[in-house]
């Protein structure tokens, strides 16, 4: 058995060996998938507040069923080159584009409270069976090897699967990795049908 | 676990925490009789319940425990401390089941599996210490059942009343405690050892009133609550406000003025502010609490700390009836703890070294809770050692946190704010009580977290004190609306002293063509640091967009106008300026991420009447980022100001102009002026110098009047020949314009007489800082003269 195969093994373990029901989003150019679980609610037109000084992957504030929501950009963080999808910095005042918003319960059960992940769009709610997923690739950047527990393949396009856990805006804060924000180039994520290209498997 | 169970606990664990206030009362007082009737109560109570509910564990110790008390009702056991150990360590037993039952296996309700029998053991042998023996204790037994019979002792006859009760809650399933029963029951809570008690605790005599069997009045006018509804009920009541803040601006902005129907919207929304208003208060009383909840704790806290650390201390509690919210009263439990242990661990000494200073051996720790205008004041103060501020000194600088020569110069306020900084203490060992430096710093952040603020005051050899000041509540502020770089931000009234507006003109003055500019001047520049006078003082100026977003900030327009609300906070006092100002609003906190509160400069956020979303402004982070120092000592500024002009610290300077700027030099040190051309201005080696009557003058050109002028060889300069001590230097200036009278300015944020700068005709001026002239290096050839 080679330590892929292991690995693999391992992951299926963890994940019961039962079909996961996952929500797909898109991000930019990337496609992500997130445990269907962890997700309290969609919501479809949300513009975020902006916060000054807020860290880097943080696009500002939303206003959730009265609750301020921190609402962590995925198109920064999985797609850097692509403009982001709310005012930063620069764009300080001028009102935030309206955003589609997933609602992402806290892991001890929303003693926190929780947070807000904004996206371009959903796409859908399905099941993936461990058997499709793969681990994620050593050769990723530090920053994605958090964020990423494996990837997918789906209708000839990779979806990266996340971890809600490593999204909350507390625990981006507490990583050095996450202490700037990764450079323009693409710090080997694989990518997306648009670019033309396909990493096939291996 | 079902309903019946859940009561049960709850009435248990009261009746635990009353016991445990008695036993330690006990302690002071062994002889009172009624306190040992009390604790027999509660653990009779307990017992009936528990035998009907089936924890046959918890019944057994509450046997042996009822066995003890009995004896001791009798006066057959002595409460020594020994039993009273016994008793506290039963008490922590009981504790320790009823925990498992309410939380372990998910809530089931079931007792957990446990041997008991050494505890049981315990108990029993202190029993048959007494004279007597197990005959004894099987009449006593006996005695107990047939209470009725028994009618005739007071004590007795509310024990069988208790009995009767405990017999029908457990058949009704009712929720009335029966212990609670008593009136004098509320009593010991209140009462402080040491501190004259209204009540005659002592005689049973007031207990014969009540009648056995009867529900005396104070259970029934009150209600027992769970907390989660009230929770649920204050976030309705939030929502409420927002929602009549919306309709509030709706109306005011004319959208609801259709004809006829205008006038009645109008009164119905004054309708709907008033009740709101009234249900607000209600909801917020309702979640009111004496502080008495956390400081009941504190006596076995004390004692089991006293008799660890080998102290002795006598606990006065003041002001226990003062009421404050119970998400507040929660959140200071851990400080008040940490506090007490700190002050009796580093703070009161041991008897031999306080009877060594003539103090009294035992210690006085006193806990108090008052009232003041919107904040309730917890202080913990005991009569210890204090803190001596030269220990935190060297301790300061031994780890590292500020290097020596600035040690040197802080005050003693800022080296007892150095005692909150994580990881600080001046302890010589770590003992198992405190000394890890983890004390102090969690204490702040967690009174800072409710919007409090905490402070330290010590008088070494006298005692050391810890002031906490909590706000009332937390749930819905007033505030002010401001704007800034287009957002909105509220500021919450506390904070605001007044607001003030001015034109932003005013930056330095150009008096290089001789004009001065007209009108008055308000916002004052020295250096890259705005000021405002305001009635006298300087008070220094934050821009909110330059600390918000500085990429936005644009710089001040003269004749632009700003509003200035003047803060002040933590002993900080500034003027913030923002672009604009919009009502004033009552807004409804919502709090922030942990990540989003890293920012450290908002407190909170709150959705205004508009319905969008707003930032709430920390000012005291936002002072210090800023860089406004915190006032000294809580001299009021105005008499500063006052003490100064008596003194007559009017000084002499001589106004000049150079490159633009105007400034004073004090005419003690003026020698004389000289007119001169650059071109007769040498150098040597690289620095300007001037040959006048035989002596070569450095010139000193930190004004850059030397430097204006160009290179023109024809241009005319002023040199102003100043002597200090044994040094000659001259000051490059362009004119010389006056000699006046200067009058100090205070800095309001330090409160005392601002440095370096001081009050010419109507206008700040900088004084020439000869420290830091660049011509000190010139020194060397100032003694050179012609040969």
């Amino acid at each position: 058995m080679t330590v892929a195969e292991a690995r693999t093994e391992g992951m299926n373990a963890a994940e019961n060996a039962r079909p996961a029901e996952v929500c797909v989003v898109r991000a930019g150019a990337q496609f992500a998938a997130l445990p269907i679980a962890r997700v309290a609610e969609i919501v479809g037109a949300v513009q975020p507040q902006a916060l000054p000084h807020a860290p880097w992957f943080v696009s500002g504030l939303a206003l959730y069923r009265g609750e301020a929501l921190t609402a962590v950009d995925l198109r920064r963080l999985l797609d850097p080159e692509s403009p982001s999808l709310s005012p930063g910095p620069a764009g300080f005042g001028q009102p935030g584009r309206l955003c589609c918003m997933l609602v992402v319960d806290r892991a001890d059960g929303g003693a926190g409270g929780a947070f807000g992940l904004l996206v371009d769009s959903v796409d859908e709610v399905r099941s993936v069976s461990s058997r499709d997923c793969e681990p994620a690739p050593s050769t990723l950047g530090p920053l994605y090897k958090e964020l990423l527990t494996g990837a997918y393949k789906q209708k000839g396009r990779l979806v990266a699967m996340l971890n809600p856990d490593r999204l909350d805006p507390s625990y981006l804060g507490s990583l050095s990795v996450a202490a700037e924000r990764p450079s323009g180039w693409r710090e080997g994520m694989p990518a997306g049908p648009e670019e033309g290209e396909q990493e096939g498997k291996r | 676990m079902d309903d019946l169970t859940r009561e049960f606990l709850v009435e248990s664990q009261e009746g635990l925490d009353r016991m445990e206030r008695c036993l330690t009362e006990l302690e002071a007082r062994p002889g009172d009789g009624s306190l040992v009737a009390e604790i027999f109560r509660a653990v009779h109570t307990i017992k009936g319940t528990t035998g009907f509910l089936g924890f046959r564990r918890l019944e057994k110790l509450a046997h042996a425990g009822e066995n003890l008390l009995g004896r001791m009702r009798d006066g057959r056991v002595r409460p020594t401390p020994e039993v009273i150990d016994a008793l506290l360590a039963l008490l922590d037993g009981l504790r320790a089941i009823l925990k498992w039952i309410e939380i372990g296996d998910q809530g089931a309700g079931e007792e957990a599996a446990g041997d008991d029998s050494a505890l049981i053991a315990r108990l029993a042998a202190l029993e048959a210490g007494a004279a007597g023996g197990p005959d004894e204790r099987r009449g006593s037994r006996q005695r107990e059942k047939p209470g009725r019979k028994r009618a005739r002792r007071a004590g007795h006859a509310a024990i069988a009343a208790e009995e009767d009760d405990a017999r029908r809650a457990a058949s009704q399933a009712a929720a009335a405690s029966p212990v609670s029963a008593c009136p004098g029951s509320a009593s010991p809570g209140s009462a402080s050892p040491g501190s004259a008690s209204p009540e005659p605790v002592h005689s049973a005599q007031p207990r014969a009133s009540v009648e056995p069997g009867s529900a005396p009045p104070v259970s029934e006018s009150t209600l027992r609550v769970d907390v989660e509804l009230l929770n649920r009920m204050m976030n309705l009541v939030g929502e409420l406000v927002l929602t009549r803040n919306r309709i509030l601006q709706t109306v005011a902005s004319g959208a609801g003025q259709a004809t006829g129907a205008g006038a009645a919207m109008t009164r119905l929304v004054q309708r709907l502010d008033a009740v709101t208003a009234e249900l607000r208060e209600a909801a917020m009383k309702a979640r009111m609490q004496p502080v008495s909840h956390v400081f009941s704790k504190m006596p076995r806290l004390v004692r089991d700390l006293a008799r660890t650390l080998g102290r002795r201390v006598r606990l006065e509690l003041q002001g226990q009836e003062t009421e404050l919210d119970k998400g507040l009263l929660e959140a200071i439990g851990d400080p008040l703890t940490h506090a007490v242990r700190n002050a009796l661990d580093h703070g009161i000494e041991p008897p031999e070294a306080r009877a060594a200073a003539g103090k009294n051996p035992e210690g006085t720790l006193t806990l108090s809770a008052a009232h003041a205008g919107s904040h309730v004041i917890v202080e913990v103060s005991d009569d210890g050692a204090g803190i001596p501020a030269e220990k935190i000194r060297a301790r300061a600088v031994e780890l590292g946190l500020v290097d020596a020569e600035r040690a040197g110069s802080l005050g003693e306020r800022e080296l007892l704010q150095m005692v909150f900084l994580p990881g600080f203490s001046t302890a010589a060992a770590v003992t198992s009580v405190s000394g890890r430096g983890v004390g102090m710093d969690v204490v702040r952040a967690n009174v800072e977290q409710i919007g409090g603020a905490v402070e330290l005051e010590s008088q070494p050899g006298a005692g050391t004190t810890l002031r906490m000041r909590i706000p009332l509540t937390l749930a819905i502020v007033p505030a002010l609306i401001v704007e800034s770089c287009g957002q909105s931000y509220a500021l919450p009234q506390a904070t605001i002293r007044e607001l003030v507006q001015v034109s932003a003109g005013g930056r330095r003055s150009d008096t290089a063509g001789g004009a001065e500019p007209a009108g008055p001047v308000d916002v004052e520049w020295i250096g890259n640091a705005p000021f405002y006078r305001l009635r006298g003082h300087l008070l220094p100026l934050v821009f909110l967009d330059q600390v918000l977003e500085p990429a936005c900030a644009r710089r001040p327009d003269p004749q632009r106008r700003i509003f200035v609300a003047v803060l002040e906070t933590g002993g900080r006092r500034y003027g913030l300026a923002v672009d604009g100002l919009a009502d004033p609003e009552e807004i409804v906190i919502k709090p922030l991420s942990p990540a989003v509160k890293q920012i450290g400069l908002f407190s909170a956020a709150t959705v205004l009447g508009n319905g969008k979303l707003a930032l709430i402004l920390d000012a005291g982070a936002i002072a210090a980022r800023a860089g406004v120092e915190p006032i000294e000592d809580r001299q009021d500024p105005g008499s500063a100001a006052d003490a100064a002009a008596q003194a007559g610290l009017q000084i002499e300077y001589l106004l000049a102009a150079a490159a633009g700027r105007r400034v004073a030099i004090p005419l003690a040190c003026v020698e004389r002026i000289e007119r001169v051309r650059v071109g007769q201005i040498e150098s040597a080696g690289r620095h300007p110098a001037l040959f006048e009557r035989g002596h070569l003058l450095p010139i000193d050109d930190s004004l850059d009047a030397l430097a204006a002028a160009g290179g023109d060889p024809d241009a005319a300069l002023a040199i102003v020949v100043c002597r200090q001590g044994p040094r000659r230097l001259g000051i490059a200036v362009s004119r010389a314009l006056a000699v006046a009278r200067g009058r100090p300015l205070i800095d309001d944020a330090a409160g005392c007489q601002a440095a370096g700068v001081t009050l010419i005709e109507g206008r700040a001026t900088e004084i020439f800082d000869f420290e830091s002239c660049r011509a000190g290096r010139a020194d060397r050839f100032a003694h050179w003269t012609a040969a």
